[in-house]
């Protein structure tokens, strides 16, 4: 009887040894995965491109180290209800089937943890982060893009190991393989150019393989012309370091334009790290003139001038290679400094807006003119006068009247 | 260019910030031997960066491990160097004398180091 499944599952590793690649993160997950109950976090999100053996990673684990796998991927509605039916009886008591010599127990696998968000995932993050806290059983998820604003409470509680594109000639290796056990002589040429174009992707390797050389005895070049080259999509990190180093404008366009980074966050990151790649203050204010256009066509484009995008991408080009050959490496700052001061300072701009409300609730007038009007006088009076009446009638916390005495300027 | 050894690998000595910044970005420090190993690949890219900032070099480059016969090599001598995007990373890979020794004789696989698990 003849095979007729995808040569992916046929092939799938069945032990973690048979994945290719990623030596380190497989090490980093069995360690965690074999230390038990003395494990630091109950979590662990692996993270990288498709098709480079996360899932796989998971399965392989789960069946050699014997742990039955409760799954959960996109395919599956993941509001804070699904998720709680699914993932609370499976993580909140043992399994009995621990006790047998055969199975360690369950473990909890969350595929695509990134997909989990709109209106039909309501209140998903939040539940996969109460379900990883109470957690009996290991809790494993997998994502590709981290960088979402949304997993950041996620990467708290997890032990973050991350997966990179699968190398070319460990890619032609695994073909290979491939090809003698289905007894298919292919042309090293023709492997070779299967595994560049799927650029680290090894899922999509091996389905062109079996697009191109299934039912065939022998494999060419000519039979894998085809092909097309795979599209994947850059970090922004990626992207920083690739425009910062171009050596052309045409070539930073194209990076730009190749990736799907946020616009606003990379316009902050390029300004951010202007003054590390430019030595020479005219260089500098030449680039930083040019930012300022392209911020200016950023504000054009708002929502709906896409058109205008072009402009945006050329001028960021155009200021990340204003002398192409005084590059020299350097450490390039992310996340912009902007959004990290945002971010450290929100505690303190938090209560500063609590009390700009009380001040406005008690005199009448808007919070912005509490904290421009009103805030510096009272800041004033308490300095000459630490326990005046005026705080207890504004009803001021006592940590509200500290933040007020330490407060610098407004 | 300056080439690496993952599992140990010295510096010139640095000021404490910038130390507690690589151990951070993923790099460890062996007190016993006194040399510094790379203990997270999560931000590996970053933590070169770093590394050829404080060595005042360009390039950066560490070892391969090939998984076919375990020989340590640089990515230099790799056919693919322009289309990899980990180059110079020190990750696991095939060497190109072994990539070239399966080219001229596929079967050489069958028996050679941990692959044979796959036959």
């Amino acid at each position: 009887m003849t095979d007729d499944r995808l040569w992916v599952e046929k092939y799938r590793p069945k032990y973690v040894s048979e994945i290719i690649g990623n030596e380190e993160a497989k090490t980093t997950f069995v360690n965690w995965l074999e230390k038990g109950k003395k494990r630091k976090k109950k979590a662990v999100l692996l993270y990288g491109p498709a098709g480079v053996g996360k899932t796989a990673l998971m399965n392989a684990a789960s069946n050699q180290f014997g742990f039955t796998i409760i799954e959960m991927n996109a395919s599956d509605a993941r509001t804070e209800k699904a998720i709680n039916k699914v993932g609370k009886p499976a993580t909140s008591y043992a399994a009995l089937d621990q006790f047998s010599a055969e199975t360690k127990g369950n473990i909890l696998f969350l595929d695509e943890v990134d997909g989990v968000f709109g209106q039909q995932d309501r209140g998903g993050i939040g539940a996969i982060v109460k379900i990883v806290k109470e957690s009996l059983v290991p809790v494993v998820m997998a994502a590709n893009d981290t960088d979402l604003k949304k997993l950041r409470p996620l990467k708290k509680v997890c032990l973050l190991i991350r997966f990179q594109p699968i190398r070319i000639p460990l890619i032609i290796t695994m073909l290979r393989r491939i090809c003698l056990k289905e007894n298919i002589e292919a042309e090293f040429e023709a492997l070779e150019r299967i595994a560049c174009n799927s650029q680290g992707d090894v899922r999509s390797a091996i389905n062109d393989l079996q697009s191109a050389a299934a039912g065939k005895k022998v494999l060419r070049v000519h039979d894998t012309l085809f092909l097309k080259s795979r599209n994947k999509d850059v970090g922004i990190y990626e992207v920083l370091k690739g425009v910062f180093s171009a050596e052309s404008v045409r070539e930073a366009a194209a990076l730009i334009n190749q990736s799907r980074v946020d616009y606003d966050e990379f316009l902050l990151s390029v300004s951010d790290n202007l003054p590390f790649r430019y030595s020479d203050p005219i260089e500098l204010a030449i680039a930083y003139d040019i930012v300022s256009r392209a911020d200016v066509f950023r504000g054009r484009v708002g929502t709906e001038n896409w058109r205008l995008l072009k402009y945006f991408f050329n001028l960021l080009a155009e200021s990340v290679t204003v002398s192409p050959k005084s590059f020299k490496p350097f450490e390039i700052i992310f996340p912009p400094i902007r959004i990290m001061t945002l971010f450290w300072t929100k505690p303190k701009r938090a209560k500063l807006e609590s009390i700009c409300a009380k001040i406005a609730l008690k005199c009448h007038i808007s919070r912005a003119t509490a904290k421009n009007d009103m805030l510096p006088f009272i800041k004033t009076i308490m300095e000459k006068e630490k326990s005046t009446p005026i705080l207890t009638w504004l009803k001021l916390e006592s940590d509200e009247v500290e933040y007020l005495t330490n407060m610098k300027k407004l | 260019m300056v080439i690496l050894n993952k599992y140990c690998f010295k510096l010139p000595r640095i000021e404490k910030e910038k130390f507690i910044s690589l151990l951070r970005l993923g790099l460890g420090y062996n007190r016993d031997q006194g040399c510094y190993f790379i203990s997270s690949y999560n931000n590996i890219g970053k933590l070169i960066d770093a590394l050829s900032s404080i060595l005042s070099t360009e390039k950066i480059t560490f070892l391969q491990s090939c998984i076919v016969c375990s020989k340590d090599f640089p990515c230099s001598n790799c056919t693919y160097i322009d289309l990899c995007t980990t180059k110079d990373l020190p990750f696991e890979c095939v060497c190109p004398q072994c990539l070239n020794e399966e080219k001229a004789h596929p079967d050489i696989l069958k028996t050679k180091g941990d692959l044979s698990a796959y036959f």
